[in-house]
């Protein structure tokens, strides 16, 4: 049997006549594909019409008296559990002509269960990376801020910096800067975040800064051409529209 | 041919229609149910005996059918059609579960004297009957009767005897695409003359 609509097999799967794999083959696609679905369900109802051609016979009295017997004496409300026994003989049938059903979903629920651990493992191999990066950057900071050549320097914020502090740190035997910042302000459309350091023949760009929720953010940057003793360090907040740069944080870091 | 009076003559024009009653089963209406119980215990009754055979099984599968609708009525859908065609669906499904529970034992074969063929109660037709299922009854019974007798016989031990294909074919000893197609067949021009019948529910 293909993937392909199964107009050969609908007649046959509305008047109950086909096996459990058959059958759940029909289902299966049926409940995909809105198309073999109408079709199905049209046939279905002529198979129903079947029914009214029996010919018809009186009901027993005692039918009419065992279920009005059993009315008179049943729950008041809809959907009560029965008093007769659950495993009557309709139920064990409807159990057992639904094998197939449950067996094909016997077998596809580990697929899918092993699809949605496979799932969740990756967002958890995901976390664990991303709090990896972050332990990993926390303890080159603490060990680039233990280091006895490290040098260090708060950022002097300006009118602009609205709350914003941080830190600039400097080794010059590793060659390397971490700018760490808290709490920049949220920037508005379009706004940036970059620091610069003054270079021999100007300003030049360190890196941008990409602020979390929180507003903190850290960059770190090359320092190999750094042979001076000071150097001044700053972030600004750079708008779209060609205005000039905004700086918000100011620090001057030197070597002894 | 002048065409016969319509049945709706023969109901009681007082008379709550089937969905009416369910509704009114849903709120507890014991008198509702009895309405409807009376109006198709036969109907119900004869499917079970159909498939059944037997007398004694088909009150019980026809009680349990009945009972199951006064316990839990919103399994009917509205949306999904007129409620007597679900409860014949149910009785069908019913009775059928029995017989394959049983084995498929039956105490006398499906097929060759079945259905259509069957002598039937006519003294149980009821004037209280719904319109509608005289119209239904009246027309599949014509349409089944316009089939070729292999594929009535397919169509009816597939439908009334729960029997696959397979099965089927065993019984008659057939090859099995032979059974698959007169029950294609059967279908396809059942479909066809049952779409004709709605056009002409009173057909001379």
């Amino acid at each position: 049997m293909s993937a392909a609509h199964v107009d050969d097999l609908i007649d046959l799967e509305a008047l109950g006549a086909l096996d459990a794999e058959e059958s759940i083959f029909v289902r299966a696609h049926t409940a995909d594909c809105p198309r073999c679905r109408a079709i199905l369900e049209d046939a279905e109802g002529v198979a129903a019409r079947l029914a009214f051609s029996v010919p018809l016979h009186h009901a027993p009295r005692a039918l009419r008296e065992g279920v009005m017997g059993e009315v008179a004496a049943a729950p008041e409300t809809v959907g009560e559990p029965r008093r007769r026994s659950m495993l009557d003989g309709g139920m064990i049938v409807r159990l057992s002509r639904r094998w197939g059903a449950m067996a094909a979903m016997i077998l596809v629920a580990p697929l899918v269960g092993l699809l949605a651990w496979s799932l969740l493992l990756q967002n958890e191999v995901n976390d664990l990376k991303r709090e990896n990066q972050q332990i990993q950057a926390t303890q080159e900071e603490l060990v680039l801020q233990a280091l006895p050549t490290s040098l260090q320097a708060p950022f002097t914020p300006t009118e602009s910096a609205r709350g914003a502090y941080g830190t600039v740190s400097w080794n010059p035997d590793k060659q390397v800067c971490m700018v760490k910042v808290k709490h920049l302000p949220a920037a508005d459309a379009g706004v940036s975040y970059h620091v610069y350091y003054q270079g021999p023949v100007g300003p030049r760009h360190a890196g941008t800064l990409e602020p979390d929720e929180q507003g903190s953010a850290e960059i770190r940057f090359d320092t190999s051409r750094w042979q001076g003793t000071e150097y001044q360090v700053w972030v600004s907040s750079v708008r779209p529209e060609s205005e000039p740069a905004i700086v918000i944080l100011q620090a001057t870091i030197t070597r002894n | 041919m002048a065409r016969p009076p319509p049945e709706r003559s023969l109901v009681r024009d007082f008379e709550p229609d089937d969905e009416t009653l369910v509704r009114r089963i849903v709120q507890r209406d014991a008198t509702a149910f009895s309405q409807l119980y009376d109006r198709h215990a036969d109907l119900i009754y004869s499917i079970a005996l159909r498939v059944l055979a037997d007398p004694a099984l088909a009150q019980d599968a026809a009680q349990d059918v009945f009972l199951r609708l006064w316990r839990n009525p919103t399994a009917y859908d509205a949306a999904r059609g007129r409620f007597v065609s679900w409860l014949v669906s149910v009785a069908r499904n019913r009775a059928v579960d029995e017989v394959r529970m049983r084995g498929r034992r039956r105490l006398r074969e499906i097929g060759e004297n079945a259905a259509v063929d069957d002598p039937p109660d006519w003294r149980a037709e009821d004037p209280q009957v719904a319109v509608q299922v005289q119209a239904d009854r009246l027309a599949v019974r014509r349409a089944l009767a316009q089939l070729p007798k292999e594929q009535r016989v397919a169509l009816e031990m597939a439908y009334f005897s729960g029997l696959t294909q397979q099965e089927i074919a065993e019984q008659l000893h057939q090859p099995l695409g032979t059974i698959k197609t007169r029950t294609r067949l059967a279908m396809k021009k059942l479909r066809s003359l049952l779409s004709a019948e709605v056009e002409t529910p009173y057909p001379v």
